[in-house]
Order: structure tokens, then sequence, then C-alpha cells
């Protein structure tokens, strides 16, 4: 629905990256936020041996404690505890890690379906064009959180443990919705690129179509699936903090961003800190990669301006 | 352009019409609202007696059926918990939310553009970049916890708003401004690209050479046409916006469409689950096949897009 | 043609920002933040309350030593203001949950038939958080020498709101037929069928206030007011206008237009909104001190917690954990009731009954559960065992003291909250000390030394403390290497495991004030009940009926003495803690003797005094 087809795109893709472009304009490199996100990955990767202390084990005697530099607060516990006693501090360096898993595997799925579904649909268009975008359209017209929490209430409990349980399953729901943000960008992209001279020559030369659409139509939208993935990650992490906190997120303990804020929110009118800690977290981390999506949208894209909306 | 708007119709009731299965089955996956009815001292007789006397110890598609032809008629039956029609209570609350929706659409229009105009004019200045990171905070933190925030601040410690309900003129301030933030980012960045493409057009330039003051071109001239973009952007979020109203509803319990679709998913109340997701997807749909209509009509080439 | 932005000062800036808010909301509070841990002591303004003892020779069922009691003809809940003053002002209070607009006693289920008990309807008795028998609509009442028959004197002059006649004996018994009728969701409904619907019995009216009950001599004898008691508890026992349920309808009149005998009289009701009452004039018992009630629904803590510190409410549900914040508020005062609730951790699967129709069977695998019923069997000891160092590797004390901040006792007995004087020595000897070494040496002894997996399904109930309960007990349990798979679970979504049992696994829960332990084992421990705690024996369906038949106090106490030693040393359930109930009081109004059945509500709210 969005999709204007008057906004051609004009010149072919050259090498996906355009490496020699980026160098360029390394000046306007958006530093801070890089910064804060490689110390995000960098703490999701080594979280085990940077963490204090264990995050999943508490001292009740130490209840929320506020954060050190607060009258009351202790050396131990740099950001302070939480109500179960837990270093909020180790914590959020676990959650870091949580959420990056979250964040990475429902767009791994989601955008490997979506970008499959969406070449498909765009390459060959007709009924099965017809039936994906069916299938969109309802997954766009239910409320996911609805659907998110229905299926978490009813088969949150048995989904197996193999599968990653309850996470699993709010991956795989997760998924199940991010998916139509990809399948219908790249369907766009793919009707316009399909119209271009140099795959009608590909098609003539007999290139068979799995290697047209890999070859010749798959680089050309590759800068545009980077930047919508990058504004992503930040997506999924917010919904997962919705999520957990209409009561179906990361089930507890598991240090979670999202579930740390929505489980300390009952507390904010006193202990602020053990949901402040984690909500600043995700506000920081998901303004940097805002910031870095969109910094890499107008390096690669410009004229993107479809994923100006997120 | 009669076929064609007859090809979408038809597309969005079938589309409906999906939704309606999949989400009568996936309700009654999801628990059995009559077990929470009974009270703890009941006897198993008395919850067999309950199901049957709700029509739940037909099989599915026995129900299903029976959901249909009512539904198709209007009826969506009687919420198993709240005993009341499920199309009243929609009816009743479906105000709140759209009064809810169209001020946060509102607040993230006001906030949005005005940032996004100052954004392509004063670009890099101090005010272009604090408005940018009001605007990105909206898009950058968990709402429910931006919300409550707002609430202690502006409501507790400053005093200037209600805290939560709707019985004050000031109550609708905060789930607004929780619920619009989100979209203000996307606004201003619509809205900065599209004044950055209207102020390099011909037009713009032919009447800046004509001496009109600049004030004047983008005031009168350029924001008009720059408006169209966002305008139809919001179009699309208004839907969103709605089922979005989940969280700030039930954070400021304001009593809406969003929080009966959390007190129905709460109860695996079916027919209220029913009718809640079906009347967000018809909002969904409904405004999707007008924005439809309105780009076809507009520029007919969509229609073979 | 886009600019690139520069970044830096946007993040500094929106940091900046965002800050400065949480700063702001922070340092608003930064002050109660750091009592958080320490103790709470009661705060200086705090009125302590304890409920009242009304009817004053309590009234406790001994009817086989004594064939009559006539408690004082009017309950006197509170010293009162001499000068009757004109109702004014608006009482408004939120509780988490309003629950639907059902007025109707057959189809009002938790929690709004004990949010309709304690405005708009009036129940032949209620009791105190101690099982004290208060009369409220039957004044006085005596039962024959065989304990079968009960004659009860109605209190004369009752109205029903909005003018619709005057409470007769009619009534009683067409509210009785109605809650037994076709439709309801109600409990207990054998035990109504067998004491007011007995063959060759039943209920007679012999005036217009006096009530006859036969139970008749071939039935078992129930006592009448601790059985209504705790149908109050649960599906209440209020008395309708039958003329007005009848002109209405049933559906209008259960859905629109409440009718009762209760101090406030029902004006507007919003589906998970408000409930808007009226102080119902000149009534018979107590005209509240206020005009208007309203009842808000706020589903959020902060919400409400903000709504009391902004003075837009008067009282609010609270967690314990807001009580250093609600402590600053100006002229806030505590209303603190002892014994609110009574929480424990259920451990489902102890299926010892054969029962075909059960989905799930009874898996000897799960290291809790024997293969064999036979307390005696070595099956048996060694899942005891597995069970008892479930329970003494809870430091009990250590939660009541840091998650209740002292509101609160340890529970070892499941049940016996308010009834510890009926226990006896029992008192003493069922306490289960928390002792790690030793539940690891009987984890050893039933060949569990590596410790095993279990699901803890953390359930929401009403009772302070209920899921971080289940979430500190799989942190002790891992001392002990009992690893734990927590789960999140919406009541609705669980309540089907506990009909059909099947799961298997523990789960946190709770229970209020109870007239009698037996209230909760006849319905919980027993394989007829509709919902099941996790075990079935058959040692206790046979136990638990015997008590449930047998109509002098104290035999029936001793009985319950019985089934308290066995379900401890068997440690099939597990007792978590006693909590008190805390409503805040905002400047408008003082505290009052709250008597009443159900501390998730305020009761007695017609006693609220303005506050001068």
């Amino acid at each position: 629905m969005a999709d204007n087809p008057s906004r051609a795109i004009q010149t072919p893709p050259s090498a996906p990256f355009r490496l020699a472009k980026l160098l360029r304009r390394v000046r306007r490199w958006p530093i801070i936020p890089l910064l804060l996100l490689s110390l995000v990955v960098f703490s999701g990767v080594t979280a085990p041996w940077i963490a204090p202390e264990n995050p999943r084990k508490g001292d009740l005697r130490a209840r929320m404690l506020p954060p050190a530099w607060l009258e009351g607060g202790s050396a131990d516990h740099l950001l302070g505890t939480d109500h179960l006693g837990r270093d909020i501090f180790s914590r959020i360096i676990h959650g870091a890690r949580i959420s990056l898993i979250v964040a990475g595997v429902t767009l791994g799925l989601g955008g490997t379906t979506g970008v499959v579904l969406g070449l498909l649909a765009g390459w060959y268009g007709k009924w099965i064009d017809e039936i994906i975008m069916r299938v969109v359209d309802i997954a766009l017209a239910i409320p996911l959180v609805l659907v998110a929490l229905v299926m978490v209430v009813a088969v949150g409990q048995s989904f197996p443990s193999e599968l990653g349980g309850q996470t699993g399953l709010i991956i795989l729901v997760l998924a199940g919705f991010f998916w139509v943000r990809f399948a219908r960008l790249i369907r766009g992209e793919v009707l316009q690129l399909k119209t271009l001279d140099y795959v009608a020559l590909a098609k003539v030369a007999g290139a068979t179509t799995p290697r047209i659409l890999a070859v010749h139509i798959f680089p050309g939208v590759i800068n545009t699936l980077i930047v919508l993935a990058t504004l992503q990650v930040g997506f999924v992490i917010l919904v997962e903090s919705t999520l957990s906190f209409l009561g179906a997120g990361v089930p507890p303990p598991t240090p979670a961003w999202g579930s740390m804020v929505a489980e300390g929110r009952d507390f904010l009118a006193g202990a602020w800190w053990i949901a402040t800690m984690p909500g600043l977290a995700i506000l920081l981390t998901v303004m940097s990669l805002n910031l870095f999506g969109d910094w890499l949208r107008d390096s690669l894209d410009p004229r993107l301006r479809q994923l100006a909306t997120n | 352009m009669q076929r064609f708007l007859l090809r979408r119709l038809l597309l969005t009731i079938v589309t409906l019409w999906l939704v309606s299965v999949l989400i009568f089955f996936m309700a009654r996956i999801s628990g059995d609202p009559t077990t929470l009815l009974i009270d703890d001292y009941a006897s198993a007789s008395t919850l067999e007696d309950l199901k049957a006397s709700l029509g739940l110890d037909k099989s599915y598609p026995e129900q299903y059926w029976i959901f249909l032809k009512n539904a198709v008629r209007g009826d969506f039956g009687v919420s198993i918990v709240q005993k009341q029609p499920v199309g009243s209570l929609i009816i009743q609350r479906l105000p709140a939310t759209l009064y809810l929706g169209l001020m946060a659409f509102v607040f993230s229009l006001a906030v949005g553009i005005p940032l996004g105009v100052l954004s392509s004019l004063k670009r890099g200045s101090l005010l272009d970049q604090v408005g940018k990171a009001i605007a990105l905070i909206g898009q950058s933190a968990p709402p429910f916890w931006i919300g409550i925030m707002l609430m202690f601040f502006f409501a507790v410690r400053l005093g200037w708003v209600a805290p939560s309900g709707r019985e004050e003129t000031s109550s609708i301030i905060l789930p607004a401004i929780t619920l619009g933030w989100f979209n203000v980012a996307a606004n201003l960045r619509l809205m900065r690209s599209a004044m950055l493409d209207v102020m390099d057009t011909e037009y713009i330039k032919l009447a800046r050479a004509k001496g009109v003051s600049s004030t004047a071109v983008i005031w009168q001239h350029a924001l008009r046409n720059a408006l169209i973009p966002p305008l139809t952007f919001a179009g699309i979020t208004l839907g969103g916006l709605i089922t979005g109203s989940l969280v700030a509803e039930t954070v400021f319990a304001w009593p809406g469409l969003g929080q009966l679709a959390f007190l129905a998913v709460r109860d695996s109340d079916y027919p209220l689950l029913q009718g809640v997701v079906i009347a967000f997807a018809a909002a969904y749909l409904g405004t999707a096949f007008l924005v439809d209509v309105f780009y076809a009509y507009v520029d007919p080439r969509i229609r073979f897009a | 043609m886009l600019i690139s932005l520069r970044r830096k000062q946007i993040v500094l800036g929106g940091c900046a920002v965002w800050l400065a808010l949480v700063v702001a909301c922070g340092s608003a509070e930064s002050p109660t933040a750091a009592p958080a841990a320490t103790p709470q002591a009661e705060p200086p303004t705090a009125v302590a309350t304890s409920p009242a003892i009304t009817a004053a020779p309590v009234a406790t069922p001994a009817p086989g030593v004594q064939s009559t009691r006539i408690p004082t003809p009017t309950p006197a809940p509170v010293v009162e203001p001499e000068v009757t003053q004109e109702a004014a002002g608006v009482l408004n209070v939120a509780y988490s949950q309003l629950g639907p607009p059902k007025f109707i006693p057959k189809l009002s289920g938790s929690p709004q038939s004990s949010i309709n008990v304690s405005v708009v309807w009036e129940s032949m008795w209620h009791s105190d958080p101690q099982g004290n028998v208060i009369p409220r609509l039957v004044k006085e009442w005596s039962v024959s020498p065989d304990g079968n028959v009960w004659t009860l004197n109605l209190e004369e002059n009752v109205p029903f709101h909005k003018g619709k006649g005057t409470m007769t004996a009619q009534d009683v018994i067409w509210s009785m037929d109605d809650i037994v009728s076709e439709g309801t969701v109600s409990g207990r409904l054998a035990q109504r069928q067998t004491i007011f619907y007995a063959e060759g019995g039943g209920m007679t009216a012999i005036d217009d206030h006096t009530l006859e009950v036969d139970t008749t001599a071939n039935g078992p004898r129930f006592d009448l007011t601790w059985y209504s008691t705790s149908a109050l508890l649960t599906g209440a026992l209020p008395v309708m206008s039958k003329a007005h349920v009848e002109a209405l309808g049933e559906e209008r009149a259960g859905v629109e237009d409440p009718i009762g005998t209760g101090p406030w009289q029902h004006v507007e009701h919003k589906t998970s909104e408000v409930w808007k009452l009226e102080a119902a004039p000149d009534h018979w018992r107590k005209t509240p001190n206020f005009a208007e009630l309203n009842i808000w629904e706020i589903a959020e803590e902060s919400t409400r917690i903000a709504n009391f510190q902004a003075g837009k409410m008067d009282s609010i549900h609270m967690s314990l954990e807001s009580l250093p914040v609600l402590e600053q508020v100006e002229g806030v005062k505590f209303l603190r009731l002892p014994g609110g609730g009574q929480t424990h951790i259920n451990i489902h699967g102890q299926m010892y009954i054969d029962r075909p129709d059960l989905g799930t069977p009874r898996n000897a695998a799960l290291p809790w559960i024997s293969a064999n019923p036979d307390v005696n069997s070595a099956e048996w000891e060694q899942a005891r065992k597995v069970r008892e160092a479930m329970s003494i590797s809870l430091d009990r004390q250590l939660i009541v003291d840091e998650l209740l901040g002292g509101a609160g006792e340890v529970n070892n007995v499941f049940g016996w909250m308010g009834h510890d004087a009926r226990l006896g020595g029992l008192k003493e000897t069922l306490v289960y000390e928390y002792n790690p070494e030793r539940a690891k040496q009987l984890l050893e002894e039933a060949g569990y030394g590596d410790g095993f997996d279990i699901v803890m399904a953390l359930t929401t109930r009403p009772f302070p403390g209920t899921v971080q309960m289940g979430e500190i007990a799989c942190l002790m349990w891992e001392d002990i290497g009992i690893r734990c798979a927590q789960e999140r679970s919406q009541m609705s979504a669980f309540r089907p495991k506990f009909v059909d049992r099947s799961h298997e696994g523990v789960n946190t829960h709770g229970v209020g004030p109870l007239p009698e332990p037996l209230v909760t084992y006849s319905s919980s421990l027993v394989s007829a009940g509709v919902i099941n705690y996790g075990i079935e024996h058959p040692w206790l369906d046979e136990k638990i009926a015997l008590a449930m038949e047998t109509f002098d106090d104290a035999e029936r106490f001793a009985l319950q003495r019985e089934v308290a030693q066995w379900v401890f040393d068997n440690a099939v359930i597990l007792p978590m803690y006693r909590v008190n109930w805390i409503f805040p009081l905002g400047p408008n109004i003082d505290t009052w003797e709250m008597a009443c059945c159900d501390a998730r509500v305020l009761f007695d709210l017609e006693y609220a005094p303005h506050r001068r």
C-alpha cells in the first residue's frame, strides 16, 4: 500500500556495501551511538566474565538497595539491587545478551522468511503474490500484542524447552509478525528491480530464476535490508518490553531488559532505579540503533524514504 | 475503477473472514473462561452445566458456525465474563479509544511537523538537536515506562494534570503523549525530507526568485505541499495507534478498547476476544482500504502495481 | 540532499532531557528510597486497628453443648458519633480489579461478590478474620437440641434500596432459591441443597421475620452460621429483593440495577472503570458519613500510588513495597488488618486416588510423588522426604522480614490463620525449621543428591508478595539443587489445571481468612472438589468428609487438627506466611474498625468518618 512505483531506483546497485563511499564519509560517522552499541555487544558477549555478580542470584537482605551514589547505596551494587536483592548492574550486562539474542534470532527468522517471501511475491506476482499479500494483510490486521498474549497464555508453558521454552515461543511469535515488514519492503524493491535492463538481460542470457534472484535481485535489495534490520532491532527490544508489561514476556528469572523494566514498574514510585536502570539501557541502545540506522540509510541510499517511518 | 474497488473490497472481506477463523481457534486454545467463573467451592457438575449453558460443550466447528451465522448479522454474542453483548461493550468503549487515538495523532503531528520543518531549515542548530532528541526518546523507550514517569512527574510532582482516568479534561494529555510520542520521530523525518524535496522544486525556486519573502515561501507554499506525505503516513498509522492504545490505556486506566482487549485475553473471554480482534482488524483493513482507494483515485497507475 | 546529523549532540541532548526527568522524579521520592531495605516501624501517624469484637458474647458455634445462643441483638462495630449528621462529600477508592457488573449472587464470582457485599448487599451473618460470627440481617437465632432445626429471627424494618419494600423471610427464601437455580456459578451447591432443601425439611417462613430451616434428622448436621459465613467468603449469601428481581427479570436486575439492603446504593457501573454509589438514606444500621462512594478500577500499582499521592483517591489497594512511599504522603493514616491472607505453594500431581476420569494420571517418576499411596511404604517415605526437603529449605522468616517488611508472620500450618488458639499444642510442634543442610541430606536419602527440575508457575493472587514468594522459593531451592523453570501465569490460564489436575510442578497461591480451616480443606484437598491444590488421598477424603458432617464444634476441630497434622507430616502443601492487609487513608478520612470477612476490599465503609 505504501509502495510508490513512481519512485523507481535508477541506479543499478554496484558493490553491496559501497565501501569506498562509506569510507569517504568517515568523518560523519556516528561515533557515540557506535561506541554505545559496541559496548552493548561487548557486554552481551562477555557477560559471564565481566558481570560482578550472578544475575539470577539474589540476597533478600540486600533488597531494593539504591544505586551506589545515593544515600543507602552500596559500593557492591553500582546500580542498586532489585526487589529480590539481585544486582541490577549484573542483570543489565547479562540482559544485553538476552535482548540481543531475542532481537537477533527474531530478525534472523523473520528477516529470512520476509526476504524469501518478498522475493517470491515480487518476482512471480499473480497468485503467489496474492496469497502472500493476503497473509501479510492478516498479520497486519491482527494486533500483535494480543496474539502474542494469547499464544503465551495458551502454549507458553508447554512449549518445548529445546526450542527455548517461553522465550523461544515469544521469538517465534515476534518473528511471525516482523517478517511482514521485510516482505513488503523487499517485494516493492523487487517490483522495481525486475523492470531494470540488466535483469531483463540476465533473463535473456538464460539465467535460471533462482540464479537471477540470488545474483541479480538480492544484491539490489541488500542495502534496504541492512537499514531495515538495524532499525528493527530496537523495535523488537521495545515490543518485548511491552509484552513483558502485559505479562507475556521473557519469563523470570532470565534478565531481559524489557522484562526487567516491566517487573520493576510497580516500584517506580519508590525504588525507581529497578525499572529505570534497564529502561535507560533500552533507551540508549535503541536510540543509538535508530541514529545508526538513520545514518546507514542516508549513507547507503538516501532515497529510502519508506524506511523513514521505521 | 469500479472493478478495482470491488476487488479490493472483496479481498478486505476475505481477509477479515480469515482473521475471524484464526482468532476463533486461537482463543479456544488459550484457556477456559468457565473455570474462572465458578468459585473455588463449586462442584464439577456446576462446571458442566455452565459450559452447556454457554454452548461451549459443542464441537469447535459447530461453535464456529453459530458464531459466523450471528456475526454476519452483526451479533458477536455475549461476553462470558461481563455478561453484556460484545457489540455494545465495544461501542461503549469505542469513543474513548478514538478520542485517545485522535489526540495522540494530533500530538505526534503537532510536535513532529514543526520539528521536521525546523530540522529542514535550521540544520544542526541546538534547537534542532534538542527537538530531534525529544522525538527519538519516544521511539526508543518502553512506552509504559514513559507513561508512568510522565505520570509521576506531571501529575504527582507538578500536579498539573490528572494522573489517570478520564473524569477531568486534562486526563487525556498524558495518555495521548504516551501513545503519540512514538510516531513523532517518524513524522519529523517525513516532514524534513518532504520539506527538503519541496524546497528543491522549481516552483519554490521561482517563488523565491520572484521576491516572495522566505517566511512566506516556507509557510504558504512549501509547507502546504510538504504536508501530504506525513498526512498520508498518519492515515496508515491511525490503525496502529488504536492497537497501540493497549499499553497507554492500561497504564492510565483509560476505559477504551485496548483495555477491553486486555480483559478479554486475561479472562479467555472468547466472544469478547473475537469481537475485539475483529473490530481492530476491521479498523485497520478499513483504513487500508480507504488509503488504497484514495491512492487509486489520485494516481491511477497504482492499480497496476 | 538529506543532511547528516551531528549524532553526538542528539544523543547527549536526549540523555540530558531524559535524565532530567528521571532525576526529577527520583528526587521527589528519594527520601523514601533509602529506608526501603529497613523493616518499617509503625508510622507515627498510623492508627493500628484490630477487627472489632462485635456481638459481645462471641457467638462461637457450640450447639452440641448449648442448644440456644442469643447474641446481643444489634452489632455495634464502632463508637458512633453521637449526633447523626447529614452524609456529605465523596469517597474515592481504587482497587486493582472491579470485576464485571454482576449484581446477582448466582452470577457473581471473585472479586465482585466481595465488593458487592461490602457495599450494596448485606448477608445474614458476617464473620471477622478470627471466624467470630457477626449477626447482620439475622438478629438472633436458636437451634433445636438435636441440632437439626434452626430458627432465625430476622431484623425488622430493613428496607431495600430505592423504596423497593422491606425485607421479609420470603426474600431470604427466594434469594436461596435463586442462588441454587440453573446457571449458577456459585459454590457449595451440594451442601446448600442438603441444608436448605432437605427432603421432608427445608425452609419455612413462620412469619414475615422468622425463618425456620430444617435439615432433618436423616441429613448431616451443619452449623448454619459457619456454613453461611464461609459461603459469604466465596459466593456470598446476601438477601435480594424478590419483588424487584421478579419485576425486572434476572438479566436486568443482575446486570443493571442491583437492589440490596446495604448502606450504599447503586448509581452507575462502568465495566473496568468505576462503580458509582450513593449513601442509602436513613439506613437501618448505619447511614454512611459520605454522600457518595466511587470505586475505581486501576490495574497498575504505580497508577494507584500516583492517584493517592495526588489526592485523587482516599484509599487504594497497595503492595507492601509502596508503604515507604505512601508514608511520606501528607496526612496519611493506615488501616491495618492482621491476617489478611495466608499464602502457600501447591505441590501438584499427588493424585493418590485412582480416577479413570483424570487425563493426567499420577506420575511416580516425579521426585515428589510416590508410586504407592500407602503412607507406610518405602516409596511414600522417599517422596515425603523430597517434599519435606522442599519445605525446610525455605527460609520463611527471612521472607517475612524482608519481603513483607515484618507485616506478617511465618505460616507452618495450611489454612489455620486466625485459629491458632484452636490448634492447641500443635502450634508449637507443627513448625518447619529452616535447615538447608538437612534438606540436602533428605534429598540425598531420597536419591536426589544432584537435585531435580521442577516447574514453578508464578500465579498471581491478590495477597502481597505472592509472585515474589515463588521467585524467592526458587532462589532458595537452587541452593539445595532443585532447579526451577519459572513461568508467569495468568490465573485464567492456570485455573483449568486446578480443575483437571494436569500441572506437574508447583504454583504460588493463597487464601483469605477462613471461618474454619475446613472451608478450604473440604474444597481443595479432596477428590470431590472442582479445584484441587495438588493432593488427593483416600485418608484426606475420608477425614474431611467426616469433619464436614460433624456438628459438634470441639469434635469437628479435633478432626481438623488431625488433618493439619497429616498435611504437615507429609508436607503435601507448602504453607508460607500470613500477611497483614494495609490500606492507606488519605487526609479526608479517618480510620474505622473494619470487621468483616475478606480483607481484599474495604468493608464497613459506611463507618468511615470524615477527618476533622
